[in-house]
């Protein structure tokens, strides 16, 4: 008996060591990269090398230097938050249609909403050319904004799915029966209650268009977004210009999460 | 249109299908002022249907909703002034105590201070006026119970419904909750529809009782009427514990199939028959029963559980029909199994099921 408890509490040791070291494997597998930027950015030499042989921040300063970089910058911003806006706000009707009322065609349309994200960004990003060049949006910001708010969608309607069949919808239904009409109660009762959800929801639409670069290159004409923007400055010239932005992306994604944390712990503190 | 006696609600006819699934098969309701009227069936029975039907909630196919005599049947939930405490009391979480009763006051366009003073006095009337502050999952689950009913009552709907509200309390709050919605009813004078499948909590609180069987109601009447007169099997086995006899009615006599005669209060044609079980008497008799008798049996004890106030027996007549008996416990009065007793039960216990058509 004792030896055999002996031998269970060995193997159950052996597992959880094990499963330590696969942790840590797949974090920094996952993490290494984005780490190796880090001092390439501030690489004093003209070239993308590693470990670099001399250390200045010029790289930055190149970035802030050139309008094209900031000019970039702020179309990706400006595509990325109207992309957010189309998606989070068609997305949410669309999660509200497929978790009620659209019983019968729900799971359909949820497949549907899902499509943008199987079909190959390339196949994509052709058909969405020859649509918008008869309708005159190639080369327009906002034909970028309006292509990458469906790429966004399948991300908001998977996480607002999600958590409006997670929400009870009681407390709709007692709020419409209080006074409230439909939209009052959606408005005052349940998207207070999935507001960490839209968050998450429009942050991951958000990072989406941020660093889409296949259609952004069939869509923008002279100009580009900043992944564009990055992708020709590799394939022209490969100075580290292109890692000094990407920290810089890594900073602002860390930002916004952490922002966002604090957001839904506020809001946990409440609920739960 | 002011009369007194006018039905608070008039539901006329109501059908509603899902699917192939006859949910409600013209149902004909009115409830009066002040009346507290229960919906009692099973799940499936559907009561729950009829409860969102007049909410508001779900339109029924055909018929006619009407409250206080205008007809509501296309009316949204919001215009219907009902209000309603749901099973899982649906509270708003993200808002306080108070912020949740002053939802429906909002709702009306009242002002914020008199919102918040009515809420409060409705926070007062449910004992909970110290709790305004605070959130609902700070609550406990009677807490969260009372506020659900301040928030359905503080904008002095026309109806109130409660749809199963007590079913997640324990069973000494439940009683105490049952006792004080009772109350409030009473004093506030709200016309209430109670939705409830424990048919004692039913008989407790009601005035009267809509029992509800597949999609149809069974029997309306008050909570003594449903008990000492049934109307069919399924009302009299749902509402209480019964022994049931199938047999030949002869005028005021009733032959069961076994041959056990019973003498009736009344003559009567139906051919079922109902007797409680604490309407029966077991007695040890020096003289055993004449077979030929009317309601006097010989009658074996074959158990007997002990429940505290009362002992339940089974026991079987000399005829052969197994019955359940009812006694008060009295100590040294208790029959052991397998004595012979003489069971006696009054004519006028002995009730005959007068529905044919629902068994």
């Amino acid at each position: 008996m004792l030896e055999r408890r002996s031998r269970t509490r060995f193997l159950r040791r052996i597992g959880n060591v094990a499963h330590h070291i696969f942790s840590w494997v797949t974090f920094l597998f996952l993490l290494t990269p984005l780490l190796i930027v880090i001092p390439i950015s501030f690489s004093g030499g003209s070239y993308l090398s590693f470990p670099p042989e001399s250390y200045s921040t010029r790289w930055y300063e190149t970035y802030f230097a050139q309008d094209s970089w900031i000019d970039a910058t702020i179309l990706s911003l400006q595509v990325g938050v109207v992309a957010t806006v189309i998606s989070v706000a068609v997305g949410f009707l669309f999660a509200l249609g497929i978790t009620r009322g659209l019983r019968k065609w729900g799971p359909a349309l949820e497949k549907v909403a899902l499509a943008p994200m199987i079909v190959p960004s390339i196949v994509y990003s052709v058909s969405m050319y020859s649509l918008f060049s008869r309708l005159g949006l190639v080369g327009n910001w906002f034909g970028i904004a309006l292509a990458h708010a469906i790429l966004c969608l399948p991300f908001v309607v998977i996480v607002l799915t999600a958590s409006l069949r997670e929400y009870d919808i009681d407390q709709e239904t007692a709020a419409m029966g209080l006074g409230a009409s439909r939209l009052t109660a959606i408005r005052r009762i349940t998207i207070p209650q999935i507001r960490p959800s839209l968050l998450s929801a429009a942050f991951l639409a958000f990072i989406t268009s941020f660093d889409e670069l296949v259609v952004a290159m069939f869509l923008s004409g002279t100009f580009g977004t900043l992944p564009k923007k990055m992708f020709d400055n590799i394939r022209l010239q490969i100075d580290p210009t292109i890692a000094a932005v990407s920290v810089m992306e890594i900073l602002m994604v860390i930002l916004v999460m952490a922002v966002l944390m604090r957001l839904n712990r506020a809001n946990v503190g409440r609920l739960s | 249109m002011t009369n007194e006696n006018q039905a608070v609600l008039d539901v006329q006819k109501i059908r509603k299908t899902y699917g192939r699934v006859e949910a409600l098969r013209e149902i004909d309701l009115r409830v009066a002022a002040g009346e507290f009227l229960t919906l009692l069936g099973a799940s499936g029975s559907g009561k729950t249907t009829l409860l969102r039907i007049i909410a508001g909630f779900e339109t029924p196919d055909s018929g006619r909703v009407s409250i206080r005599g205008a007809d509501m049947t296309w009316a949204s939930a919001a215009e219907r002034q009902i209000g309603m405490v749901f099973q899982n009391y649906a509270l708003f979480p993200h808002l306080t105590v108070l912020e949740n009763v002053m939802f429906p006051l909002e709702m009306r366009r009242i002002t914020r201070r008199a919102a918040a003073d009515r809420a409060r006095a409705a926070l007062d009337s449910v004992h909970l006026g110290v709790f305004g502050d605070r959130y609902p999952r700070q609550l406990s689950g009677g807490q969260q119970q009372r506020v659900a009913l301040a928030r359905a009552i503080v904008f002095e709907p026309s109806l109130l419904l409660l749809d199963e509200p007590f079913s997640a309390l324990d069973r000494r709050l439940r009683e105490s909750m049952q006792q004080e919605v009772k109350q409030l009813q009473s004093s506030l004078g709200l016309t209430t529809i109670f939705i409830t499948h424990d048919q004692e909590e039913a008989l407790v609180m009601s005035d009267r009782i809509a029992v509800m069987g597949g999609g149809a109601i069974r029997q309306i009447g008050t909570p003594a009427e449903i008990y000492y007169h049934p109307n069919s099997i399924s009302v009299a086995t749902f509402v209480g514990e019964s022994n049931i006899f199938e047999g030949v009615p002869k005028g005021r006599s009733f032959y069961a199939a076994s041959g056990a005669h019973f003498s009736l209060a009344a003559p009567t044609d139906c051919n079922r028959m109902l007797i409680r079980p604490e309407a029966i008497t077991l007695s040890r008799a020096s003289v055993p029963a004449d077979p030929r008798e009317a309601n006097v049996f010989a009658a074996q004890v074959l158990d007997r559980s002990f429940v505290g106030g009362f002992t339940v027996y089974r026991v079987r007549l000399a005829q052969g029909d197994e019955v359940s008996v009812r006694a008060i416990a009295r100590e040294g009065a208790i029959f052991q199994p397998g004595e012979t007793l003489q069971l006696t039960v009054a004519p006028a216990d002995c009730r005959p099921l007068t529905d044919r058509s629902a068994a």
